[in-house]
């Protein structure tokens, strides 16, 4: 991978990032291995950066990466560390404002089987069309779009989002 | 409602805190993971060309004896199970066993295993080495598991023989199942209870193995 290339990896990383760490929570996962399985994702990306550039849609391919490594972690425990020399800049654990917030989150989407949730992932925060998320789910759209609608069905009656306002501008 | 419900549970996801992206860890990781990989590949693609001139040699001397259901050595220098100096990667306890090859998955994802061979075809990994049975001829050679959890498995083609007993079906066409052709294409190994998958380099399964006994 020449300069130029890992400059729009670590763009593409970067513009990325919390879109994954977030998916991982609402997968399911605590705030570390969502980090990890965001992490495992973008390194995928990495050594697949050819591929992830003549993607017809990255988002789709990416989320595609970061479902399939949520559901072979879920068969056995989740250990794909990657190293580092310096532990990351936290905003989390000094913040208990945000702990609160991740918490509440977690809460809220306990009411969510597993399916639901990677529907909600994709459709809702990652705002894939309907035959994408099916594509990366390996499920006809009518399955994502019913599984979708079981899970705004639950999640209209969890009284944090009911608490919630607005969305995303 | 459902619109409302949306933009709701997007403003909550949003409320996820997330700390700042870790690009030089990202970077480093895949450099590694890649110069991994290529190191495979290179070993991979001179253990094919051995391989093939292996395959070519043996069937070129055309001896009776050869052909005979003794493990046939894949060459003379190279290394066996008793001669190797070779450390193989620290194995791990998921693959190791003996094991029926349940099904085979050919290139196409179409399933290549017939029910005439099944429970006959069967694999032993231990310590690195891998024995087994094609429901016709011997296999033997080497593998090497590692990645950070294990995940990576592959079949190293030029510790890989086979003894080289022939099977025709009556309109003369080969009928061997084609497991070691299959076990070149592992890259990845994955367990589910106490069935382990193998998988291809994109995760597509390659076979699926049960326990033995």
């Amino acid at each position: 991978m020449d300069e130029t290339a890992r400059a729009a990896y670590a763009e593409f990383a970067t513009a990325r990032w919390g879109a994954l760490v977030r998916a991982g929570v609402v997968l399911g996962c605590d705030h570390h291995a969502a980090e990890d399985l965001a992490q495992a994702t973008l390194v995928r990306c990495f050594v697949k950066w050819s591929q992830v550039e003549r993607a017809h849609d990255r988002d789709a391919y990416v989320a595609r990466v970061l479902v399939n490594l949520h559901r072979q972690g879920r068969r056995r425990r989740w250990r794909d560390e990657v190293p580092s020399e310096a532990p990351p800049e936290r905003l989390v654990e000094s913040d208990a404002a945000a702990v609160d917030d991740l918490e509440g989150v977690r809460r809220a989407l306990l009411c969510l089987t597993p399916e639901q949730r990677e529907a909600v992932v994709l459709r809702v925060h990652l705002q894939l069309p309907e035959r994408e998320a099916a594509a990366v789910l390996g499920v006809p759209p009518g399955t994502v779009k019913s599984r979708l609608s079981r899970a705004l069905s639950r999640l209209a009656t969890e009284p944090t989002v009911i608490e919630m306002r607005g969305g995303r501008q | 409602m459902t619109d409302d419900t949306e933009q709701r549970v997007i403003a909550l996801i949003d409320r996820i805190p997330v700390a700042g992206a870790p690009v030089a860890d990202l970077v480093r990781e895949g450099v590694r993971t890649r110069q991994r990989r290529r190191t495979r590949w290179i070993a991979g693609g001179a253990g094919s060309l051995a391989v093939i001139g292996i395959v070519t040699a043996i069937l070129m001397s055309g001896s009776d004896a050869s052909r005979g259901r003794d493990p046939v050595p894949v060459a003379s220098d190279s290394p066996t199970a008793t001669s190797t100096t070779t450390t193989p990667a620290a194995p791990l306890p998921i693959v190791e066993g003996r094991w029926i090859v349940e099904a085979l998955i050919g290139p196409g994802g179409k399933p290549v295993l017939d029910d005439r061979w099944r429970g006959q075809v069967w694999l032993k990994l231990e310590n690195g080495h891998v024995t087994g049975d094609t429901g016709v001829n011997s296999i033997f050679g080497r593998y090497e598991q590692g990645g950070a959890d294990g995940e990576d498995l592959v079949f190293l083609p030029d510790k890989l023989g086979t003894t080289l007993v022939g099977c025709t079906d009556s309109s003369g066409a080969n009928c061997e199942p084609p497991l070691l052709d299959r076990l070149l294409a592992v890259r990845h190994v994955s367990q589910v209870g106490k069935k382990v998958y193998l998988h291809a380099e994109s995760w597509m399964i390659v076979a699926v193995l049960r326990p033995a006994g």
